[in-house]
């Protein structure tokens, strides 16, 4: 730091100060200045505003430099000395961002880019002439206070040295300065500070009110702890006490600044009302004051809070009698109940008072207020003589009341006092009793005569369902489609029907140059990829093939040398879905390891512990294998396939028919067609199409590619005529035998879904069973799936159905893994659900569970809208499983936090749109599973099922009783859940 | 945007005291010509409790933001007094919320008619909580007479900044209201049932739609529907429950994914409505519901003098106007279209017409809030333009700008962007007021 001459001038030594980043120093500068020193900085500051933060910030960046420079060279030696220890070098970088040293770093402080901030500010303050335009220099938009100033004090020493009046003039200032909207920097903080030291009295502006009463809960270091102003007492001494108080009451806001610290506000205000300190008649008005003036609950809760504890006496109450009584009707809640109480306590002498408190209270939502305001209406009933007509629309407006049980109060209490109506009383109440359930409306008709009840008021119109699916159109002929952008689905049979017919022998129209970098690069390097994992890397490398022939180098050797721990862990870093507890796995790999002493092995035993059973099971195979425990198995033949469990597996059969034809192009054996390309777009393929391929094949000896017909059985119908069937069996060659086989026998696959769960979430897993049939392919697709699942499964998802068209739940058993985890999977999701019923098989429980989850689900964009048309196209397909559907959707309702509310929703949607009766089907599953066994409580949500339930049989006319509900409907007791059964079940069985 | 500041200066504060409500008033207009504190009404509110209760419902629609809740500034409500009721405007903070108080339920005398802000203070909305239904109610709209002759200079004066986006929204809520249709109505225990039984969330938005007595839920567009977006946007209707007679729902024609949408509750004497924007978070300004309207060339001149006819009336009659101006009806409907987006007129949906009242905002300020035609017309004063048969040339700051007076071509770069699909572009307008006034000049 470099510090002025005493000869210098004042704005030199100002500069000075200013350049060294210290407000202090500026400060002491600053206030030992004469007029004309004053006048002299305050003409030379604004001028130098862009100087002082280019500096700044200059400085800034050099420190910066310094420091990333520090830190590389530190993040070397680190690693360097590491990896003279034996570590791995990838382990050794990694250990490097875990390391106390790097967080140390990491946490170091850099000298701040606005140090020259307050140092201006303090300058300006100091020097400037007028209030309003220090006013102004403290909070110019040049300082970017996006922070607060640390520390206020030398800014206060250079304002407490200006005349006093100055000050009080700029306090003024300050406090209006104010906004509701603005919190990030310190003016308020400065405001309050300086109407506090000039005893200025605060201006009537509300946001300085909501400044002061959030800086009473902010916390402080008072040298011993942490406190607050409330919490320290200092409230009785703050200066500004009695003059913003009464505003406390007044001003928009408080209560909503004063939310989280409502107790502690209440509290010290009553202790100081108690103490003598506060005028406690002030408080007390203010908050019945405050209440007149409406706010929601929580932002009246301090102000409630307070009144509770300033427990106000009978007189006091009865002297605000009036304020009391207007709160009844329409304050929130909590407001009103403590109004109700009070004038409980002090009675209601006036009968006009009384009977608005009446009114005012059967008008209330809440079931406890309407209940008072009931005991009340007795009361004046029984009191008064004469006609109770008056009273009519108080009781119809008790009867909108949400709770049975006051709604019964009430019909009770009219039918009490049913003589005392005059005609056109009791026609008030008949027709108030309209809303009326039907048992209790039924016993105001029995004292005022008949009521019409409104349960016939849902005119239900059913929609009419969408039509259902026409049979898929023909497959297009083959075509060369652009393969780079990714081949799926019918591009990609209509691709590799077109490269064995044409493509092969003419090698397409040639290969054109990726157009940018990014693709050239990548399909430059190609052949440097072990794995293909995408169906246009294998187109590519078919036209490749077709135009120069042998141009694919061979795959290199394996490397040799056994992986070290580093990689063996990072490459478990996967997804599992297997939630399968843990048998002790960790003891297990650090007893196999111990002998070893390899670098790296504790994290990854740590980390194997919260693996699934499947992936440390692999890390065991791999670790015992590199101790040699076990003999490396030998690597199988390389062929650019990804392995069986990194992709899902339809796509890897998508995969492997392609490197089939790739292969075959290689060998010289590549067939004149394909077998499996399909007869129409949803994968269907004719049987008798390919009886007839298979002729030709015969009679020209081509021998088809085994998994080209493995697939086409796979696309075949399940029925097919008696013609077709004997030509197959005439069929003499090996592939015509399997035809024959297949039509005689084919699989039947039974899927069923394994219900798990993990960390409260719940992993559905399905289970495919199928007898073997020798077919590769086959057997590979109707075995169980796998449970994994991570960033490279999914792919190509809307092409899984045309593998296997004709078994739809076998298609759901590979989408399943994907379907709890909404933001990894495609969002044509749903579409690809609803396609599963536009196939020729039935849908089964896997389908149904799908259904089930998309229904409630919410957390995508239109994802009621897509579950309403999901259900509404597996009902137009007549193949809706509807009440299995039902029995899953109970346990998803139960098992994950998907709530009954949307699954309602999206039921009734589908319902007013035409699937009443599957909606119905599907509660016959679906309410068995989820109302509450033995012992389990009964909930809203329970209510709200029955409810619907009344309404969508009778949509669906439905008749047949349900024992569930039946058994529900025999219980004693007149809660709503039991009311709601007891309506299905006669609605059910009458 | 410019950010002008309202000034309300009013010659006390409103008052309840006893049974006695006196409004006070700061500036508008009335059919007596501009007045600082225009009287318009002395007498009765028939049915006290309702009206104050709408009164308090005014004031917290005025005073919330209803996206982003958190305190500002207030402005107050508007009143307009046609003879025969008051209206009390509210816009609320956001832009996103306007409440008018329809009242007829009054019993006195009519002193002037005209528009003005009326002042809503804290102790005036405490007093109003506390009116009960058995007390009659004394209303005075601006200041009583002894006041007038007592008044010593004791004036309110507030300042409140008015955003262009806010003023906008305000006049604009009118002509988009006026595309709606009735939806749904629903008696009193009907409604007070539907209303409770909205979702808690103050943000939910859903679609509603009739189903016998009720309205429910459906999916979203669905085929008369309604968008209720933001429920809590409706709280002040619920302290008025306990008054309702039947609640009205009013939605535009075809809807959109979003959609604003209009509730009226039909209380004694009186008609509390609320407007909501589409979204909670966007406000009624720039919803370009008057660009098809004002891009006819004649709407300026007509709804000119239109405005010249409007006399404060309950309910404009089209067909009145029609015949008084001499207008064809599309023209009218379109003038008023103009007369919406610039203020001086309302829309009442119950009644399904116009009403007059002049927004009490600087009146030059609230014209060039439809800045397109401003630039024309600050085009045409400047002698910019040029005519010839057919042609007319627009001299701008960026060059010369050609304009086919039959086809409504320019060659300027807006028009080249959007070729007549968001109206007419500056200079087209410019230069057929210009032809427009050479017609006349000639005549």
């Amino acid at each position: 730091m470099t510090t002025a001459p005493e000869a210098a001038t004042a704005w030199e030594r100002v500069r000075a100060a200013i350049d060294a980043g210290d407000p202090g120093l500026v400060a002491d500068v600053v206030t030992t200045l004469d007029e004309a020193g004053r006048k002299q900085v305050a003409a030379e500051l604004p001028g130098y505003l862009p100087v002082a933060r280019q500096a700044a910030n200059e400085r800034h960046r050099l420190a910066w430099e310094a420091k990333e420079k520090a830190d590389e060279e530190a993040r070397q030696a680190f690693v360097a000395a590491l990896i003279a220890q034996g570590w791995g070098a990838h382990e050794a970088h990694h250990a490097w961002w875990t390391s106390d040293e790097h967080s140390r770093r990491y946490d170091s402080d850099l000298p701040r880019s606005d140090v020259w901030v307050e140092p201006m500010r303090v300058a300006g303050a100091a020097t400037l002439g007028g209030a309003a335009a220090v006013a102004t220099w403290l909070f110019r938009r040049d300082y970017n206070l996006w922070r607060p100033q640390p520390e206020t004090g030398p800014l206060l020493r250079a304002i407490a040295a200006r005349p006093a009046d100055w000050q009080a003039d700029l306090a003024g200032r300050l406090a209006l300065r104010l906004r509701g909207t603005r919190w990030n920097d310190d003016s308020a903080h400065l405001a309050l500070q300086l109407l506090r030291r000039t005893g200025t009295p605060p201006p009537d502006h509300e946001p300085l009110v909501v400044a002061w009463v959030s800086q009473a809960t902010e916390s402080r270091h008072d040298g011993q702890a942490w406190t607050t102003p409330l919490e320290s007492g200092a409230l009785a001494g703050d200066p500004l006490l009695d003059a913003l108080l009464p505003a406390f009451f007044t001003a928009e806001g408080v209560g909503r600044a004063a939310r989280d610290s409502a107790t502690a506000w209440a509290a010290e205000l009553h202790r100081l009302a108690g103490t003598g300190r506060l005028d406690r008649a002030l408080l007390l008005d203010g908050c019945l004051s405050r209440f007149l003036r409406g706010g929601t609950g929580n932002d009246l809760r301090v102000f409630a809070r307070l009144h509770d504890l300033l427990d106000p006496s009978p007189e006091e109450v009865a002297a605000r009698r009036r304020d009391y009584l207007a709160l009844l009707p329409a304050a929130p809640g909590p407001v009103a109940d403590l109004a109700l109480t009070r004038l409980r306590g002090v009675g209601l002498p006036d009968p006009a008072d009384f009977a608005e408190a009446v009114e005012g209270l059967l008008f209330r939502a809440e079931a406890k207020l309407v209940k008072a305001g009931l005991g009340w209406l007795d009361q004046t009933a029984r009191a008064a003589g004469g006609d109770l007509d008056h009273l009519a629309p108080a009781l119809g407006s008790a009867f909108l009341c949400e709770s049975y049980e006051v709604r019964s109060r009430a019909v009770r209490l009219a039918v009490r006092h049913a003589a005392r109506f005059t005609p056109l009383g009791a026609d008030a109440v008949r027709s108030s009793a309209e809303v009326l359930p039907p048992d209790l409306a039924a016993e105001i008709a029995g004292a005022f005569g008949e009521v019409q009840v409104t349960a016939p008021e849902d005119a239900f119109e059913p929609g009419t369902l969408p039509a259902a699916p026409a049979p898929a159109p023909a497959f297009p002929p083959p075509a060369e489609l652009p393969h780079r952008g990714g081949l799926g689905g019918i591009d990609l049979e209509r691709w590799l029907d077109w490269f064995v017919r044409e493509g092969a022998r003419s090698g397409g129209s040639g290969l054109p140059e990726p157009e940018h970098e990014y693709d050239r690069q990548r399909w430059a390097e190609l052949y440097d990829r072990e794995v293909w994992d995408q169906t246009s890397e294998w187109a590519e490398a078919m036209l490749r093939e077709a135009a120069t022939p042998g141009q694919e180098p061979p795959l290199p050797a394996p490397a040799a040398p056994p992986r070290p721990v580093g990689d063996l862990r990072r490459s478990f870093f996967v997804t599992s879905t297997d939630p399968a507890p843990a048998d002790d796995p960790a003891s297990a790999i650090e007893d196999a390891l111990a002998p070893h002493d390899v670098p790296g092995v504790r994290a990854v035993v740590e980390l194997a512990g919260e693996w699934g059973a499947e992936v440390r099971r692999g890390l065991m195979e791999g670790l015992e294998q590199m101790t040699g425990r076990r003999e490396q198995e030998p690597e199988p033949a390389r062929d650019r396939l990804p392995r069986e469990r990194s992709v899902s597996r339809p796509h890897l059969i998508m995969l492997r028919r392609c490197a089939e034809v790739h292969a075959a192009l290689k060998a010289g054996t590549l067939p004149p067609y394909l077998l499996a390309t399909p007869t129409r777009t949803d994968g269907h393929l004719d049987a008798a199409e390919l009886v007839t391929r298979l002729e030709d094949s015969e009679r020209t000896g081509v021998e088809p590619l085994p998994l080209d017909l493995q697939q086409a059985l796979l696309r075949l119908p399940r029925q097919v005529t008696t013609e077709v069937a004997a030509r197959a069996r005439a069929l003499t060659s090996d592939a015509g035998r399997t035809l024959a086989g297949w039509l005689d026998k084919r699989p039947e696959p039974v899927v069923t879904v394994d219900w798990q769960m993990a960390h409260g979430w719940p992993h559905p897993t399905a289970r495919i069973t199928a007898h073997s049939t020798g077919l590769d392919l086959v057997d590979t697709l109707l075995s169980d799936p796998s449970t994994w699942r991570d960033h490279s499964h999914g792919r190509h998802m809307e092409s899984w159905r045309l593998v296997a068209p004709t078994e739809p739940d076998v298609i759901a058993a590979y989408l399943l893994p994907h379907l709890v985890h909404v933001w990894e999977r495609p969002y044509v999701f749903h579409t690809l659900v609803g396609e599963l019923f536009e196939l020729d098989g039935v849908p089964g429980e896997v389908t149904a569970l799908i259904v089930a989850w998309l229904l409630a689900e919410r957390a995508m964009w239109r994802a009621a809208e897509r579950g309403t048309e999901l259900l509404l196209q597996a009902a137009a397909s007549g193949k809706f499983p509807a009440a299995e559907c039902g029995r899953h959707l109970a346990r998803v309702l139960r098992d994950s936090p998907l709530r009954p509310v949307e699954a309602l929703a999206t039921l009734e949607a589908a319902a007013r749109q035409g699937a009443h009766r599957e909606v119905w089907e599907l509660l016959t599953g679906f309410l068995p599973a989820y109302l509450p066994g033995e012992g389990e409580r009964v909930h809203s949500g329970h209510t709200r099922v029955l409810e619907f339930a009344v309404e969508a049989a009778a949509w669906a006319g439905a008749t047949g009783d349900l024992p569930v509900v039946a058994a529900v409907a025999g219980r004693k007791g007149s809660s709503g859940y039991i009311r709601a059964a007891r309506l299905l079940h006669t609605q059910l069985t009458t | 945007m410019t950010n002008a500041v309202q000034a309300y200066s009013y010659a006390g504060p409103s008052t309840l005291d006893g049974s006695g409500l006196g409004l006070s008033t700061s500036g508008g207009r009335a059919l007596s010509g501009p007045a600082a504190h225009p009287r318009f009404f002395s007498g009765l509110i028939t049915q006290a409790a309702p009206a104050a209760a709408a009164m308090l419902g005014l004031s917290e629609v005025a005073m919330t933001r209803y996206h982003q809740p958190r305190p500002g500034w207030t402005r107050d409500p508007v009143v307009t007094c046609d003879g025969a009721r008051l209206r009390l405007e509210s816009f609320s903070a956001c832009g996103g919320v306007y409440a008018r108080l329809d009242l007829d339920a009054l019993d006195g005398e009519v002193l002037d008619r005209g528009t003005t802000n009326v002042d809503i203070n804290g102790p005036l909305r405490e007093a109003l909580a506390r009116v009960g239904g058995r007390d009659p109610l004394h209303l005075g709209v601006g200041p009583d007479e002894m006041a007038v002759t007592t008044l010593d200079g004791a004036v309110i004066e507030k300042k409140v900044p008015l955003p262009d986006r806010w003023l906008r929204g305000f006049a604009e809520v009118q002509v988009l209201a006026a595309g709606f249709d009735l939806r749904a109505e629903l008696a009193g225990p009907h409604a007070v049932r539907f209303l409770r039984g909205l979702p808690r969330k103050a943000g939910a938005s859903l679609w509603l739609a009739p189903t016998g007595r009720d309205l429910r839920p459906v999916g979203q567009g669905a085929r008369g529907a309604v968008c209720l977006s933001g429920v809590g946007r409706l709280k002040t209707l619920h302290p008025l429950l306990r008054f309702a007679k039947t609640l009205r729902v009013y939605g535009p024609p075809a809807p959109r994914p979003e959609e604003a949408s209009a509730w009226e509750l039909e209380l004694p004497g009186m008609r509390y409505t609320l407007v909501l924007s589409p979204e909670a978070w966007r406000g009624f300004s720039g919803e370009g519901a008057v660009l098809d309207d004002l891009a006819t060339d004649e709407a300026g001149a007509d709804a000119d003098v239109l405005g010249m006819l409007l006399n404060y009336e309950p309910a404009v009659e089209l067909g009145l106007l029609a015949e008084r101006s001499g207008l064809a009806l599309p023209r009218v409907r379109a003038a008023l279209t103009q007369l919406g987006t610039s203020g001086r007129v309302g829309y009442d949906l119950h009644e399904a017409a116009h009403f007059h009242r002049e927004l009490p905002y600087d009146r030059d300020r609230v014209a060039e809030l439809n800045p397109r035609l401003s630039a024309a017309r600050r085009l045409v004063e400047a002698g910019a333009v040029r005519l010839s048969p057919g042609q007319a040339r627009v001299t701008t700051d960026g060059g010369i700008r050609e304009v086919g007076l039959a086809d409504g071509s320019c060659t300027c770069p807006w028009w080249w962007d959007h070729r007549g699909s968001r109206g007419p572009c500056k200079h087209v307008l410019a230069a057929r007021i210009a032809a427009r006034q050479t017609v006349e000049v000639s005549l």
